[in-house]
């Protein structure tokens, strides 16, 4: 059952990105990981392993649906076949949440498989807004909207990044899940204060964190998600716990990817960063790790 | 057009072009990269991230060509068939008809005319990977049929079956380039070289198909009755033998997970 934070936030503790080379490994040994973000389009399949082996982890953990391919932001129509494939695959897994991110993907009937960023316009505000709106009512649920890594800015931006998350949250009335990688590898490339940004965001609207690794290169950092959490970053996230609480935190692991033993530390490094903020006594000890209940 | 349509259009179009006409005025110079790097970083991605996963989808062909020549391949691919799909796994529909186009009118492509069916092979084992779920139909299920309806039976495949017909050794080249070893290839041609793709259960599986038996599957699955299958097979076999033969024909294909249903 889903914990309530003090905010009534549902709470589901400490997650990651469930991934095919640990499938086995999961069901083998049931981690303790207390639930798993799945990319969407990876079951908007018909059959096979794929859906097998996400029926029988789900028996076991609970689950949130991350998307990459919404197009939220694309100015062409939005993919309704896409949107049917969606809904029922969140009929199939029954997650306590979905998302996808604050970004474009193409246009034209094209998609570019990256996550877009857009230009932080009024124009873009009410587009955005208009569209999630669309999908929540499709959908028939409330969604998260992910804050994007960017390496380009468009001349046409009039807000910051903060400023433009924050009203389209708040126009179409969905939740927002904050990757603290992103606002670290966003702050570092467009030169402004990642804390800033952070302390912007209304607690509230934060259902989940997102954490992963990054890679600087030519002058700019890439959120490449193959490397473990930077220790920057890792200074973020403490800053997030104790100006958002208790938030659903996992971590997104896409390439270079470890064995599972070696997330699960990675993943405990982060519980104790938080158990330390709100209960410094007993933090690190395996025996007392506390779960909201 | 709005603002926002303009600039999406204008940085799709920079995104899927050469990369190379300098860095458009839409671009901020505020960033900490210059503006040219800002957008090569978009541009690189695209092309590294398609060249991955078409790379992870046609192993044996990249084993068999080399990595010069696959990038060659992949960036021809990526230039002429940009994604329409929302999921990556259908980026690489049409390779192997990209590769067929090819053969047909380049060097060095010309000097490889099997390479169209082994990426073909390898796209369909990708598609039976991940196909519909279906029932898989039993021997007791079979024997539930009383023998006087047995004539006009016909069967359900799984959705997941599919045959090919090579002209080359096509899958002797592709277990070759996958093996934990792979070696040089020799392309041979063949007649007579039909294969069976099937998922039994969560299990993807090939099989060749001797000529009596293709005929005789063939008829299945044109919607053909366990009388048609026995007619079809007259011209190749001994007509005393032929419904022994389908009945055990039946049989296997049930065993191994080919059939879903009967109506």
């Amino acid at each position: 059952m889903t914990a309530r934070t003090h905010q009534d936030r549902p709470y589901l503790g400490y997650g990651l990105g469930l991934r095919k080379e640990h499938y086995e490994t999961v069901l083998a040994e049931r981690p303790d990981v207390d639930w798993f973000e799945i990319i969407s389009e990876n079951y908007m399949v018909a059959g096979g392993k794929p859906l097998d082996y996400l029926t029988r982890i789900r028996e076991h953990y609970p689950m949130v649906m991350h998307g990459v391919s919404m197009s939220v932001g694309s100015t062409e129509p939005l993919n309704i076949e896409y949107l049917k494939q969606l809904k029922q695959l969140i009929h199939r897994v029954e997650p306590e949440w979905i998302s996808d991110h604050l970004c474009w993907t193409g246009v034209n009937g094209l998609n570019l498989h990256d996550l877009m960023p857009l230009p932080y316009t009024e124009e873009a505000v009410q587009h955005v807004a208009d569209r999630i709106c669309q999908v929540q009512d499709y959908l028939g649920r409330q969604i998260l909207l992910e804050n994007v890594s960017s390496y380009v800015s468009y001349k046409d931006s009039c807000m910051s990044e903060w400023e433009f998350l924050i009203q389209i949250a708040e126009r179409a009335d969905c939740h927002i899940l904050l990757d603290i990688n992103n606002i670290y590898v966003s702050a570092y490339n467009h030169n402004f204060d990642p804390y800033a940004y952070l302390m912007a965001i209304p607690a509230d609207r934060v259902y989940q964190f997102h954490l992963a690794g990054h890679t600087h290169e030519n002058n700019l950092i890439i959120d490449t998600h193959d490397h473990p959490i930077a220790d920057p970053v890792l200074d973020l996230y403490a800053a997030s716990i104790q100006h958002f609480g208790r938030v659903s935190t996992m971590i997104e692991r896409d390439d270079n990817i470890p064995p599972l033993a070696e997330l699960l530390q990675e993943l405990n490094q982060l519980r104790n960063i938080a158990e330390n903020y709100f209960h410094p006594a007993i933090a690190g000890n395996p025996a007392t790790k506390i779960k909201i209940a | 057009m709005n603002n926002l349509t303009k600039l999406q259009n204008n940085m799709q179009q920079f995104i899927l072009g050469t990369g190379q006409s300098g860095y458009p005025g839409w671009i901020s110079a505020n960033g900490r990269a210059a503006p040219e790097t800002q957008l090569s970083v978009y541009h690189f991605a695209y092309r590294e991230r398609l060249k991955e996963v078409l790379a992870n989808d046609f192993p044996a062909t990249l084993n068999a060509i080399g990595d010069e020549k696959f990038n060659l391949l992949t960036k021809l691919y990526i230039n002429n068939f940009p994604s329409r799909y929302f999921s990556l796994r259908d980026f690489g529909k049409n390779m192997a008809d990209h590769i067929a186009d090819l053969i047909q009118q380049t060097q060095p492509w010309q000097t490889m005319p099997w390479l169209y069916e082994l990426a073909l092979f390898e796209y369909s084992l990708g598609q039976t990977f991940d196909s519909t779920d279906a029932y898989h139909y039993t021997e007791q299920d079979l024997l539930e049929h009383a023998t006087e309806n047995w004539p006009e039976l016909k069967f359900r495949l799984h959705p997941s079956v599919q045959t090919l017909t090579f002209t080359w050794n096509t899958v002797e080249m592709w277990q070759t380039l996958t093996s934990d070893s792979p070696s040089s290839i020799k392309a041979k041609q063949e007649t007579n070289n039909s294969w069976l793709i099937w998922r039994d259960q969560l299990t993807t599986r090939f099989r060749s198909i001797p000529a009596d038996e293709y005929i005789a599957f063939n008829t299945l699955r044109q919607d053909g009755n366990f009388t048609d299958i026995c007619e079809a097979l007259l011209p190749v076999k001994n007509e005393n033998d032929i419904p022994l033969y389908v009945a055990s024909l039946l049989k296997s294909w049930v065993v191994h997970g080919l059939i879903s249903g009967t109506y």
